[in-house]
């Protein structure tokens, strides 16, 4: 499915569920209001709370292991990319993530981040890791987390990667010459 | 009231294509303004923190993707554009290409391209990479190569003194990379020229068969400007110059279409002993085979973390085997049957207003890939890996070459391919006398007299090479007919030429 086509999809079920919508709209316009007000109180400029909240359990079914980086902080690290990222399609991986929580409850289920971590990699395996049409864009998800997780000095330290400063041998710039 | 800029040329995009034309239009006393979305980074602003890089100096902070978002698609948008991104990599323009082009009405006589590859080369110092820079993973597949046919060379490479990071693809913070921030827009500059970054081209407006004016934003202010020139240029690559094209009404029904790619992913294998290939560059040597090309790349820890498939506790522990491993790609050359199109809903909303990109790989191509990755697999093995991970979605590990077939039953369809993109995106403007061609031979947008483009979205097909090095000399070969000026035989200035002063030389190394 092409992001135009969950687009047009989207717009005719929005359309179809717009009574329901304006019945409950005092419900979800509080929702949106304490989300943005959870935003606000813990110092996040792009994620919502129930986004963050994905985010870190899906970095727990990715990543559990030996990790030496707190989910919060790979969450913390997320929010300053999504909010300095400059580009008409930000929106996406923010609405990515809400999706992501969500998507489970169209089966009925719980939201991703409420389920247990074996049920979370269920979800994942068999929706996502075979990339089925339905849910291939939520693919995506399993990049931000791994980005947002190993670009920190950490988890690279984790990994045995010396940075190019602290390798020995490095040469200065300056022994091999400043380009004007 | 709106910002009223007058000027001889406007030049959109500061990338390979643009900066180049900037230099010497602003060198032949033109009034040049060069536009650019992105913002102006500098070396001192890199850190080595990767996420941070690849928000300021990546389009859409690395996430373009294809419409079906199956594949990546990376362009730089900072001053300098992709430029900026590259490894450095720098390669002639492959001889059958340039007849193919030629056929297809895009003609760029070989003596004459000739002069442009020799002056532009001078200007970015290539030379192939000195191996006292090579990363440990490149010795072994340079064997690898060898025992199964290949022939591997050195890399050629724009650098002054690579110092050997590894970062290359998140810009130089050691300023050693010659990309177009470090030599030709500074050079432009000196001679006058405007560059004006966070600005967004955004509409054209076409009257009696020319240009009148160019809508813009400032990014930093939201203010909008208008730009009055005698010429217009598009040089802001493969996606963006036909969206600008495309926004503005021209060209309708051959603008974006014939965009063609040099696809790949990459393949990570595994030595029994700690090698740590993250010592030194990271696209050391290749090969040419005859349909694609084999290419050493070893990425910092964010990079390689996507590109190594696998998941869950199995990918973390990959990972954690990081000084074990080595990778490298293919690059494919694909059809030119992508397409670049606007977001159908482009006037709702800002949000929507971008381009999108139709690409999926043909079957034959599709062929090309897995023979690619297999032949990846076997030099690797042959290099002596324990094991070997191709970029497949689902997990594949092959420890012997009777494994091989494996990859063709793991890819069948592009969105089987883990990791899988493109950094190096032509067409969509293709210049030539074919029916869907946006330019004719000499740059200019069939129907409209005064623009013109001048980036990798004039090429007809893919190059299969990294593509830097052409687009600066086809450039440098498009300034006469763009901009009516004489090219000089040979550059004295920029940081290159003065870099052979001190050696006490004029010779360009080749």
């Amino acid at each position: 499915m092409t992001w135009n086509q969950l687009t047009a999809l989207s717009a005719i079920a929005a359309l179809a569920l717009l009574p329901i919508a304006l019945l409950t709209s005092p419900i979800w316009g509080i929702w949106l209001l304490l989300e943005r007000r959870g935003r606000r109180r813990r110092g996040r400029r792009a994620l919502l709370p129930h986004a963050e909240r994905t985010l870190v359990a899906y970095c727990e079914a990715m990543i559990r292991g030996d990790q030496v980086l707190g989910f919060a902080h790979v969450a913390e690290r997320m929010d300053r990319f999504l909010s300095a990222e400059d580009s008409p399609r930000g929106w996406r991986n923010a609405l990515l993530l809400t999706l992501m929580e969500y998507a489970p409850t169209l089966v009925l289920g719980l939201p991703f981040s409420r389920r247990g971590l074996a049920a979370r990699r269920r979800f994942v395996d068999r929706h996502l890791t075979g990339a089925s049409p339905v849910f291939r864009l939520l693919t995506f998800g399993k990049q931000l987390v791994r980005m947002a997780y190993y670009s920190d000095d950490v988890a690279r330290q984790q990994m045995g990667f010396v940075p190019p400063d602290e390798r020995r041998g490095h040469a200065p710039v300056a022994a091999r010459g400043k380009v004007r | 009231m709106t910002q009223v800029i007058e000027t001889d040329f406007a030049i959109v995009g500061s990338g390979a294509g643009g900066s180049v034309l900037a230099y010497y239009l602003a060198r032949a006393s033109e009034r040049v303004l060069l536009l650019e979305r992105g913002r102006r980074v500098e070396p001192d602003d890199m850190h080595g923190d990767e996420l941070d890089s690849v928000v300021k100096l990546f389009k859409d902070a690395g996430a373009q993707t294809n419409l079906t978002a199956d594949m990546f698609i990376i362009q730089g948008r900072c001053v300098g554009g992709s430029t900026v991104l590259t490894n450095g990599a720098c390669f002639y323009l492959p001889e059958d290409c340039r007849e193919d082009w030629a056929n297809r009405g895009f003609d760029l006589p070989a003596d004459a391209l000739r002069r442009s590859f020799a002056r532009t080369g001078s200007v970015l110092n290539v030379a192939p990479l000195d191996e006292r820079c090579f990363n440990p993973g490149a010795e072994r597949l340079r064997r690898g190569m060898q025992a199964v046919g290949l022939k591997p060379q050195p890399f050629l490479k724009n650098f002054a003194h690579c110092v050997g990071c590894g970062y290359c693809n998140m810009g130089c913070r050691y300023g050693q990379k010659l990309d177009a921030s470090r030599t030709w827009i500074p050079m432009a500059e000196a001679h006058g020229c405007h560059v004006r970054p966070r600005s967004q081209a955004y509409r054209l407006r076409v009257e009696r068969g020319a240009v009148r004016e160019l809508s813009c934003r400032d990014l930093e202010t939201g203010a909008w400007f208008t730009v009055r020139a005698k010429r217009y240029v598009l040089a802001a690559g493969s996606v963006a110059s036909p969206e600008l094209l495309l926004r503005s009404g021209i060209a309708k029904g051959r603008a974006g279409r014939g965009m063609s790619f040099n696809v790949g992913a990459t393949t990570v294998a595994e030595y029994d002993e700690p090698i740590e290939a993250w010592r030194g560059d990271n696209l050391c040597v290749f090969s040419m085979h005859d349909e694609f090309t084999v290419e050493q790349l070893h990425n910092p820890p964010m990079t390689f973390a996507l590109s190594m498939p696998g998941w869950y506790d199995r990918h973390h522990r990959d990972l954690q085997r990081y000084a074990y491993l080595s990778s490298a790609g293919v690059l494919i050359p694909t059809g030119n049957y992508g397409r670049v199109r606007l977001s159908p809903l482009w006037r709702v909303s800002r949000r929507f207003d971008h381009a999108e990109v139709e690409f999926t790989m043909s079957d034959d191509d599709m062929a090309l890939a897995r023979k690619g990755w297999k032949l990846m697999a076997e030099v690797f093995l042959a290099s002596g890996a324990k094991r070997v991970v191709p970029p497949t979605m689902r997990y594949l590990e092959l420890t012997d070459r009777s494994q091989l077939h494996r990859i063709d039953e793991a890819l069948r369809w592009q969105r089987d391919i883990h990791g899988f993109g493109s950094a190096h995106p032509f067409g969509g403007c293709n210049a030539g006398d074919e029916p869907h061609s946006t330019c004719d031979g000499s740059f200019r947008v069939r129907g409209v007299d005064n623009l013109f483009v001048c980036d990798a979205s004039v090429f007809p097909s893919s190059i299969r090479v990294n593509p830097q090095w052409t687009i600066m000399s086809v450039a440098d070969y498009a300034a006469r007919a763009i901009g009516d000026v004489s090219v000089p035989d040979v550059i004295e200035e920029g940081p290159a030429y003065e870099l052979r002063r001190q050696r006490g030389t004029t010779e360009v190394a080749r």
